[in-house]
């Protein structure tokens, strides 16, 4: 426990020191405090958007997940060819299709805000201290060469970790977001990784 | 005047920042998934009406010490409850356990218990482990129906992970040589069936979570027509439309 509160801290105050949350409201929509937020360059805040429908918390999620989509991508990709059951490849090329299509629903909308599309998966801030999740490049290598039986046990225990960090992110997003519509996203993310997770446990048994 | 912005920043950095770490919730950690362990049994629905447990199976977390299943959370003690027939896994004496792990929290050790006794130890030094870890046991001069105890106790906290794993062990692998001690069968894990087990509708029906759908397959959902575009097995959050990857609308 006492890791996480210190994991937590990173990413929120390196990504408020980037500006890319840059509102003036607490992650639950109400005044952040008496002090005024310092002006903020905000780079493009389009008309469509109305000031406060979204808050760092939705910032920090999508980008969060954007990354992580990547690295999800890279995993399945990995067992659509590889993979020796057929119930494995075909639940890899869903989550590929699927993942890829929120990935680019998500960048649009960070774009909309005029926010950069991800957090970078290099930054050891993210990765090394739980703001983003354990699956790192290193794991995804490892995995890049195994094969046969020995390879599908080891995608499916990786993968399956890499889910259990998104339903930990979206549930973040559940509690802390305030733009609906990438909590209505976070909530078919909870729901259709404990799914997958299921399935998965499933396919290990 | 530079100053003043940056100690404001820093303000609202660490009010918001208070904010979340207060208001977090129970978050991540780690558990066995194969041979399944108890919470596994539980999240995947092979054994049901687990409660909490279910929706997040790597949440067992107490002070390092504690012999028991639930490490003490009133709420997960179901993990304890000898009278749920926990499925058991038929092993030889030699087996692989599989971590998942959501955070990855510097590790003093890996224990593993059957009854009052250490079968092994791994000893991590404070290292940080991946987002998986394996270990071998060897369970030699066990036999029959055994509960194991696997423990992760970490580096840098006073607390540590508990799983609890159903194990028929003996046969050199998949045959158990004893029957179980409990008059009851053991619930061998034969096929599985899906998540949400629903009957395939019959083509154009209504989609229907845990069928399995193929390219080409038709179906009717909140009142719109779908045509399955890769084939895959229905889930809750994907809904035809909220997926157009895999369902396009007619």
């Amino acid at each position: 426990m006492a890791r996480y509160r210190r994991t937590l801290l990173a990413p929120v105050v390196l990504l408020l020191l980037a500006g890319c949350g840059g509102a003036s409201t607490g992650p639950d929509g109400s005044p952040a405090g008496p002090t005024p937020a310092p002006p903020q360059p905000v780079v493009s805040a389009t008309a469509t958007v109305p000031p406060g429908s979204f808050n760092p918390a939705d910032v920090m999620f999508l980008q969060m997940m954007v990354t992580h989509h990547g690295q999800g991508l890279e995993l399945v990709r990995l067992a659509e060819s590889r993979a020796q059951r057929a119930e494995v490849r075909t639940l890899a090329a869903a989550v590929d299709v699927t993942q890829a299509e929120e990935q680019e629903t998500m960048r649009g909308w960070l774009r909309d805000w005029g926010r950069p599309t991800e957090a970078d998966p290099a930054d050891h801030a993210h990765a090394d201290h739980g703001g983003l999740p354990a699956t790192g490049p290193e794991q995804i290598a490892a995995l890049g060469r195994m094969s046969g039986p020995e390879f599908e046990t080891a995608f499916l225990n990786l993968f399956i970790a890499h889910q259990h960090n998104a339903v930990e992110m979206a549930r973040n997003e559940a509690k802390f977001g305030q733009d609906p519509a990438a909590k209505e996203l976070a909530g078919r993310i909870d729901q259709s990784r404990t799914a997958q997770i299921n399935q998965m446990l499933t396919m290990l048994g | 005047m530079r100053r003043s912005a940056a100690l404001s920043l820093l303000t609202v950095a660490a009010l918001i920042t208070s904010t979340l770490v207060v208001a977090a919730p129970a978050q991540a950690h780690g558990y066995i998934s194969s041979p399944p362990s108890r919470q596994a049994n539980c999240a995947q629905g092979r054994v049901a009406n687990c409660g909490q447990i279910q929706w997040e199976p790597q949440s067992v977390e107490g002070p390092k010490g504690l012999r028991n299943c639930h490490a003490n959370i009133a709420h997960f003690s179901v993990l304890s409850d000898e009278s749920r027939n926990w499925p058991a896994t038929s092993v030889g004496t030699s087996l692989t356990f599989n971590w998942v792990l959501t955070a990855r929290h510097s590790t003093s050790t890996w224990e593993y218990y059957i009854g009052n006794q250490r079968v092994a130890l791994f000893n991590d030094n404070g290292r940080q482990p991946g987002a998986t870890v394996s270990h071998q046991v060897n369970l030699s001069g066990f036999s029959g129906r055994q509960k194991l105890l696997a423990i992760w106790n970490i580096a840098d906290t006073a607390n540590a992970f508990y799983s609890c794993v159903d194990l028929q062990i003996g046969g050199g692998g998949g045959n158990p040589t004893t029957p179980p001690p409990n008059p009851t069968p053991t619930p061998t894990r034969t096929a599985t069936p899906p998540p949400n087990p629903t009957t395939p509708p019959p083509a154009g029906g209504t989609w229907a979570s845990g069928t399995a759908y193929q390219v080409g397959a038709t179906v009717t959902y909140g009142g719109a027509s779908y045509r399955c575009r890769q084939a895959h097995t229905a889930i809750p959050g994907w809904e035809p439309p909220n997926v157009p990857a895999l369902w396009q609308r007619l």
